[in-house]
């Protein structure tokens, strides 16, 4: 794909693609097990005059769908995706590598321990996405922690710390899947698929006044985002201080991670393949590719909740999809750039 | 302009470089020269700021560089490093604005006078036709001139170039080295890190030779790259002919009878 070079032009595939989100948005309200007119779906989002309405049965019906069931998920699905999506963009910029994702300092592994330790002791960890927060932030502590030596990190022992402390964390999570019962065990295992059919407003109170400005802040830092990735001593000859810019920029992306998996459990690919996809569209850049991915995050996540939702007469664990979704396209990633 | 006085550094006991001085001024274009392993580019991190020397001080402009901000750094003094591969495919434009970060007051939204610059210095360099090429996708060459182009765009009075030419054929070797000239010319000062004698002979207006981690010379190269010095550094492998107003450093041919080319 060629990509676009004028800023006019980015600004406008933004806009756009803005667009194209609020449509897939309105279609994703219609289609479920029960059905709704794109009439109904505006009806119930606007709340037009009961004048305008047909005062019945399926139009207090249609506004209790989309206000309590889909219109949350849909926000739920935004939310996440942009958090997930930003996130990836500042880790693959930080680490100058294209093949990081956010889970990369074990934010996944110890969010699924947390959770697991909920599901199986609930009487001890009385709120699952607390517990999964909880452990998820000191897994990066001691993440990082492993990684300092004589009080300066380097991104190879960080990237292997993550790796050990993600590999410690899965092996405590098999344990606890081990000594459970049927009913937690399965409950573990929707868990760690991740999904949004857990999400109500509640959850959009405590993440959208997180997830909205923490991105929007790294989004701030995207040109400082791009100096970094092209080396610290570089970036240090420009004026921008590669230490401090890394570690404000990786604790925000930990923290929109963190949360996302503490509240939907462990949704694959989107903080790998969507920036990159944002690169292939816009180049590097990331005062663009910051909020195209946080976009393509969102359209992605709402696209596959929806096929989630009304694949099957139940539900499909969204991770599944993205998974599905996710590994085909790596892969043909990686076979059109050794083409090229 | 720049100043180093009494620098030292050492890996643990390892010593790197010991006891360096020197003072470059104003329109100067000075040569760092020595063999692999002398402490050149160790040097040049210390003069950055990138490390801290074990011992003794860097003043930019009359300040301690050790007193001084990243961002304070970066309007003083440019650095161009060895060319090398990037992992993401930025624009040739888009690599040259970074040159202008010191002096961008919103990173949101980047004032139109740094896109004009950029254009103005591109369209100067004649590489205006290479702006929205990938800066992965260029040869050795152009990347080497687009990151000089950023370090000029830097608009800073001290220039630091290390090894600039190293991976460049003799056309962009000239190309380079004219235009360090130009900008000594302009008024930088301008510090280069190189191996090859003969590009110090031709074009520089001052020499630092370091040999044994420490400074063995330092002066006009036609005053200072003599017979003795040569051998110093290189061994009784080369030898200095005079050609034109310049001298030209060529290698001492074995003969077949064993005796070298000058006996």
């Amino acid at each position: 794909m060629d990509r676009i070079k004028s800023n006019r032009q980015k600004r406008f595939l933004l806009l756009a693609l803005s667009f194209t989100v609020f449509v897939t948005a309105l279609i994703s309200m219609r289609i479920g097990p029960y059905d709704l007119s794109l009439q109904e779906v505006f009806q119930a989002i606007f709340q037009l005059p009961k004048s305008q309405l047909v005062e019945n049965d399926r139009s207090r019906l249609a506004e209790l769908i989309i206000w309590d069931i889909r219109l949350p998920r849909i926000v739920l699905a935004g939310l996440v995706g942009t958090a997930l999506a930003v996130s990836g963009t500042v880790f693959q910029g930080c680490f100058r590598n294209p093949l990081v994702e956010p889970y990369i300092l074990g934010v996944s592994s110890g969010a699924a321990f947390g959770a697991s330790m909920a599901i199986v002791f609930p009487s001890v960890f009385f709120s699952l996405p607390v517990s999964a927060f909880i452990f998820s932030a000191c897994t990066v502590l001691i993440t990082v922690s492993l990684a300092q030596v004589k009080g300066q990190i380097q991104t190879v022992s960080l990237i292997l710390a993550g790796v050990v402390i993600g590999s410690f964390f899965s092996s405590l999570v098999s344990i606890l899947k081990y000594i459970s019962d049927d009913a937690a065990l399965r409950e573990i295992v929707f868990w760690l698929l991740g999904g949004f059919y857990q999400g109500g407003w509640k959850e959009i109170y405590l993440l959208a006044p997180i997830i909205l400005p923490v991105s929007g802040f790294v989004w701030f830092l995207g040109w400082k985002l791009n100096i970094i990735s092209i080396g610290d001593e570089e970036a240090k000859s420009m004026g921008v201080d590669p230490k401090k810019n890394k570690l404000f920029l990786i604790f925000c992306a930990t923290l929109l991670t963190s949360l996302s998996v503490a509240y939907v459990g462990i949704i694959a690919w989107v903080g790998l393949m969507v920036p990159h996809a944002a690169r292939m569209m816009m180049g590097p850049d990331n005062r663009y590719a910051i909020p195209l991915s946080a976009l393509l995050g969102t359209l992605f996540l709402l696209f596959c909740d929806t096929l989630a939702r009304n694949l099957i007469d139940g539900e499909i664990p969204i991770g599944i999809l993205t998974s599905i979704l996710g590994a085909p396209y790596l892969l043909y990633l990686l076979r059109t750039k050794t083409a090229s | 302009m720049l100043k180093v006085e009494h620098l030292s550094f050492r890996y643990g006991n390892k010593v790197i470089f010991d006891h360096i001085n020197f003072a470059l001024q104003k329109s100067q274009l000075c040569a760092v020269l020595g063999i692999n392993g002398s402490g050149k580019s160790t040097l040049f991190k210390c003069c950055m700021g990138f490390i801290r020397p074990s011992h003794g001080a860097v003043s930019l402009q009359g300040k301690l560089i050790s007193t001084l901000k990243t961002s304070e750094i970066a309007k003083s003094v440019s650095y161009v490093p060895q060319e090398h591969p990037i992992t993401f495919p930025f624009t040739v434009k888009e690599m040259v604005l970074m040159g202008r970060t010191p002096h961008i007051s919103n990173f949101f939204r980047i004032a139109e006078q740094h896109y004009e610059r950029v254009d103005n210095l591109l369209d100067r360099l004649s590489l205006a036709h290479l702006a929205d090429a990938a800066f992965s996708q260029l040869s050795g060459g152009q990347r080497q001139m687009v990151l000089i182009a950023r370090a000029i765009v830097q608009e800073t009075p001290v220039m630091l170039l290390d090894e600039p030419t190293s991976s460049l054929d003799f056309k962009n070797q000239l190309l380079i080295w004219n235009m360090l000239v130009e900008l000594k010319e302009q008024g930088k000062t301008v510090l280069v890190c190189t191996h090859d004698p003969n590009h110090v002979l031709w074009f520089c207006d001052r020499v630092i030779v370091m040999d044994k981690q420490r400074l063995i010379a330092d002066g006009s190269p036609r005053d200072v790259l003599d017979e003795e010095i040569l051998k110093q550094i290189y061994g009784p492998v080369c030898e200095l002919v005079q050609l034109r107003d310049a001298g030209m450093v060529i290698p001492r041919l074995e003969q077949h009878d064993g005796t070298t080319s000058k006996e």
